[in-house]
């Protein structure tokens, strides 16, 4: 293989470097295009200016970026799906303009304080394991009293209504014996001169 | 031969400063289009030639990225020109072949046909890289510059290129190429 040296000597010798100026008069011109060049260039205060210009256009741009940024972070902050850091951030920032937005701190606090009012007006009942609310007529039973003292229920047992064996009428007693009257003659159900109460 | 002028001369419209810029630059980037191809290479640069002296007062900075400049425009102004062609292809009778390819018209003359012919098999970037490497000896940086690539590109492709065309020259692929 040849050497790049030997390749750089018979490129240099064939290359062709004439040149025959289509304008007779170009290389006098050359001079004359540099002023008139100079002349057309643009002053260097029209040039800062669209430099200017030109970082004004992508300051918009990074502004267009940071709004879309941050109206996408207030969009997820509303359903409170940030994590508590941001969602306390975003929610403290945007409370400044008067939009509420859910508040992890916030809602901390009311559920203490919910949890904490609910301790204090409910009665735990250990007996039973039952929870006895108030009534709200300030009439409470006391534990272990149920409306009815245990054992004693509206009727002994064993008691019905009527003895066994004793109908609501003797046999062979009728309702009324004859001649009597369920009261004794003269004595009325209420004394005379008294009255029920 | 005139000494070489500041920036700031020909910045100045100096006579003296733009005879050397005409003097110095005017050959080498004829020779640059030639060998990418264009048709009329003494067109294109006395366009090139006019657009440096008409922006030249934007233009600061040392001699080196002078050079880096004026190439730079030589190479927008090549590859305008080969765009415009095949957009508008100019189809004569007599010449049908892709004329931004480097075809037997750019050999006529040529001092080695053999290396000619593998430049042909080239691509168009890889004869700019080429071109300006050995023949105008621009540093890498300078390349990159011109090309509007990085350095570290710049660097690689010009490897591959340069092997290529060695490999080209020194085995049998060169004959391959030419008889197919």
């Amino acid at each position: 293989m040849i050497s790049k040296h030997e390749l750089k000597d018979r490129m240099q010798r064939a290359t062709d470097e004439s040149f025959s100026s289509p304008s007779s008069t170009l290389m006098e011109r050359l001079p004359d295009l540099v002023k008139a060049g100079a002349s057309t260039a643009l002053p260097v205060h029209v040039r800062a200016g669209r430099r200017f210009a030109v970082v004004l256009g992508s300051v918009g741009v990074i502004g267009w970026l940071t709004m879309a940024s941050a109206g996408a972070l207030v969009g997820i902050s509303a359903v409170g799906k940030l994590p508590d850091p941001i969602q306390q951030f975003v929610a403290d920032v945007v409370g400044t303009v008067g939009i509420d937005l859910p508040d992890p701190a916030q809602a901390r606090t009311d559920n203490e304080r919910r949890q904490s009012d609910s301790t204090g007006s409910t009665t735990t009942s250990s007996v039973g394991g039952t929870t006895t609310p108030s009534s709200p007529n300030g009439n409470t039973t006391s534990p272990g009293q149920s409306g009815n003292a245990p054992g004693q229920g509206g009727t002994a047992p064993g008691q019905s209504g009527n003895a066994p064996g004793q109908g609501g009428t003797a046999p062979g007693q009728g309702g009324t014996s004859p001649g009597q009257s369920g009261d004794a003659p003269g004595r009325g159900g209420t004394a005379p001169g008294q009255s029920g109460r | 031969m005139t000494s070489r002028p500041s920036i700031a001369q020909l910045k100045d419209g100096d006579s003296d400063a733009w005879v050397w810029f005409f003097t110095e630059f005017s050959g080498q980037i004829a020779g640059y289009a030639r060998r990418m191809g264009v048709s009329d290479a003494d067109d294109v640069t006395g366009t090139v030639l006019e657009t440096v002296a008409r922006s030249v007062s934007n233009f600061s900075g040392s001699h080196s990225q002078f050079r880096s400049w004026v190439f730079s425009i030589a190479h927008a102004r090549i590859v305008d020109d080969h765009r415009r062609r095949d957009r508008r292809p100019e189809v004569e009778f007599t010449d049908t072949h892709d004329r931004t390819q480097v075809g037997p018209d750019s050999l006529i003359g040529s001092g080695d046909p053999e290396l000619e012919v593998a430049m042909t098999q080239l691509t168009e970037e890889q004869r700019s890289l080429l071109h300006l490497r050995f023949v105008l000896e621009l540093s890498t940086k300078e390349i990159a510059q011109v090309t509007d690539k990085s350095e570290v590109a710049t660097r690689v492709a010009l490897h591959r290129c340069s092997k290529k065309l060695r490999e080209l020259l020194s085995g049998g692929e060169l004959e391959m190429a030419v008889e197919s």
